[in-house]
């Protein structure tokens, strides 16, 4: 017996062994299920849910751990904190919510023991979000909207070492995706003020871009990724407090994850905390 | 009775009670909230991202330092006691933790003082340990839009952008050559000298040329000679290599004056082109002194996946001397600033052209 182990599949022509995924699988597949959450959607009606549904101008604020493997330039984790900016603009219309979102990300406190690296991170979103119905939680109402979303994400690192004379260590490493996924959101009144919401969002297939070394045969800084292989996933959980009638104070906990192994391995996440305004429009 | 009135004087109705019981009941909820943040926030980014892989830097320096005093050629000629850093650097990796190996092995290599040496994070970024002081004096020096003002049009392009030529209005021809690096682009030389045939002399600028293979600066040495061209001595291991002499190549051999301009960036392969250059009757070697390496560096793995690039032989010039740190000094010698070339003036190029006029 081989070292194969993988399941084997009788066909009428042979018997072919399918260890992993196969490229048409990993295409096949994602788009699949964004055209299962998304196409259900497209009918319903966000009236009746649209006091729920963040309207308006939102600036956040806040600082977050962030840790980042890179392969790229070292399989050592870097951790440390930093600062992060978001701004949102959101509108309904009758059918649908419509968000696009900007955030931005820099810490020059990157570590791994004595050594630094800076790192920036931006991202620039879009998101379509369809009431998905709703539900009774310990006499709570739990209100879901869900739909599809595009996202670029943008990663750039540069390692802080300082050497002899007029050398520089200064090596530096980048990945960006252009993703298409799904996005779901939750909220949650639990007073005529207070609202608690969550979200997620999961990118399905994306077109990625990496830091590559050009002597590797084959090594295109370019490719289309899966989300085995290219993933960008966040999640946020917050509450809602409306001070005036046009202005909202949000606290959130956000948790974002970027994982890239076509390449060099790549894995980044943070955790923020953040604090932020909307301005009803 | 005294509670009652307390409580009385407090809340005055029953909504105030209420109102109260509400602001508990948010203060409630805020505080659970809080505590939740508190407890989740410093968490998960951690725990996804993991640890690293372990990587023994001990390893990582005795390997790098094994190679080193293997194939590196210039200990003595540098006056490098390599063996004496050995200890130094052991202590200095053993106290190092993760990447701190980074610093650890960039300051091993840049002892060699090298311009041919560096290290590729795992990845592939490659990161130079030393810069020659040449090099650094002269890298602002000079302006390839500041040469452009000496023609009265634009300049032609060729070799995948990597050739720059024209005719000068003084009948002058000018070829640029930005790189030696390995490829076909370089037999596009042979139609640009061919464009260039009429001219009365030539101008072949090399400044700010890194280098890339011999195989390249061969194709354009080629067609100035007439005559096989030995080449000068190099040394592998300490044994002299022998190496067949250059044979004329090309369809005509450009036989007017030709002059080669340098400057201090220009390193490695370039600086052999330029000495083989120099051995050429028609030719005269214009400019500042050429940056000083000639190593035919090789790229060696480390345990961790990284790799150093290391010189591996010892190219000599024609008198014998070592290519390295002593570069390959002109015929002329012209000086060229960076407030040269900021004050849009080319003095090398203007000299060059009153040679060859």
């Amino acid at each position: 017996m081989n070292g194969n182990q993988g399941i084997h599949f009788d066909t009428p022509f042979r018997t072919r062994t399918c260890t992993t995924m196969t490229p048409p699988c990993r295409y096949v597949l994602p788009v699949f299920v964004l055209w299962l959450v998304s196409v259900p959607l497209l009918a319903q009606d966000l009236t009746n849910q649209s006091s729920l549904f963040e309207k308006g101008i939102a600036l956040h604020g806040g600082a977050g751990l962030l840790a980042v493997r890179d392969e790229f330039i070292s399989s050592e984790k870097y951790s440390g904190t930093g600062p992060f900016l978001a701004a949102r603009w959101s509108r309904d219309h009758e059918t649908y919510g419509y968000r696009l979102s900007l955030q931005y990300l820099f810490t020059s406190g990157l570590k791994n023991h004595n050594v630094s690296a800076e790192l920036r991170q931006f991202s620039l979103g879009v998101d379509f979000l369809y009431p998905a119905g709703k539900m009774v939680l310990r006499g709570k109402e739990l209100y879901f909207f869900a739909g599809p979303s595009a996202e670029l994400f943008l990663h750039f690192r540069r390692q802080n070492i300082a050497g002899s004379g007029e050398s520089i260590f200064n090596a530096y490493s980048a990945a960006s995706l252009i993703s298409a996924g799904v996005r779901s959101e939750a909220y949650c009144p639990i007073g005529a003020e207070i609202t608690l919401d969550g979200s997620s969002q999961l990118s399905i297939l994306s077109f990625g871009g990496r830091s590559v070394d050009p002597r590797k045969t084959g090594a295109s800084p370019f490719r289309l990724l899966t989300l085995f292989t290219g993933l960008n996933a966040h999640g946020e959980l917050g509450a809602n407090y409306r001070a005036t009638a046009s202005l909202r104070i949000r606290i959130a906990y956000r948790l974002e994850v970027t994982r890239i192994t076509s390449w060099d391995y790549f894995i980044s996440g943070s955790d923020s905390f953040i604090l932020g305004v909307t301005y009803a429009l | 009775m005294g509670l009652f009135h307390l409580r009385k004087r407090l809340f005055h109705t029953g909504s105030h009670i209420r109102s109260v019981k509400t602001t508990s009941h948010r203060l409630r909820y805020g505080l659970a909230i809080l505590v939740f943040f508190a407890i989740i926030v410093p968490a998960c980014s951690d725990l996804i991202v993991g640890g690293p892989d372990p990587v023994d830097n001990v390893a990582e320096i005795e390997a790098a330092w094994r190679i080193t005093k293997s194939v590196y050629p210039y200990f003595q000629f540098k006056g490098i006691n390599w063996e004496s850093l050995h200890p130094l650097y052991r202590v200095r990796a053993e106290q190092s933790s993760g990447d701190e190996i980074f610093v650890v092995l960039f300051d091993l290599l840049a002892e060699l003082k090298d311009g041919h040496v560096g290290l590729r994070t795992k990845g592939g970024y490659y990161v130079q340990a030393y810069q020659p002081p040449r090099s650094v004096r002269d890298r602002f020096a000079f302006d390839p839009l500041v040469v452009r003002k000496y023609f009265d049009r634009e300049l032609k392009l060729a070799g995948e952008k990597r050739i720059e030529y024209e005719r000068m209005s003084s009948n002058l021809g000018y070829i640029r050559l930005s790189t030696f690096t390995s490829g076909s682009w370089i037999l596009e030389f042979d139609a640009v000298l061919s464009y260039l045939r009429g001219t009365d002399g030539l101008i072949l600028d090399v400044r700010n040329n890194g280098g890339g293979s011999d195989h390249t600066t061969d194709v354009v040495v080629s067609r100035f000679i007439d005559a096989p061209l030995p080449r000068a001595p190099g040394f592998v291991n300490g044994q002299l290599q022998s190496r067949q002499p250059l044979q004329p190549g090309g369809g005509f051999r450009y036989a007017h004056r030709v002059v080669v301009l340098i400057n201090g960036v220009c390193f490695s392969a370039t600086e052999g082109f330029v000495e083989m250059m120099k051995q050429i009757a028609t030719v005269t070697v214009l400019g500042d002194t050429t940056g000083g390496g000639s190593g035919a560096p090789e790229y060696f793995s480390l345990p961790s996946g990284r790799e150093i690039r290391i010189s591996t032989k010892d190219f000599r010039r024609y008198d014998g001397e070592p290519i390295e740190w002593n570069g390959v000094p002109p015929h002329i010698r012209v000086v060229q600033t960076e407030t040269d070339a900021r004050s849009g003036r080319d003095r090398q190029l203007e000299q060059a052209i009153a040679v060859l006029k």
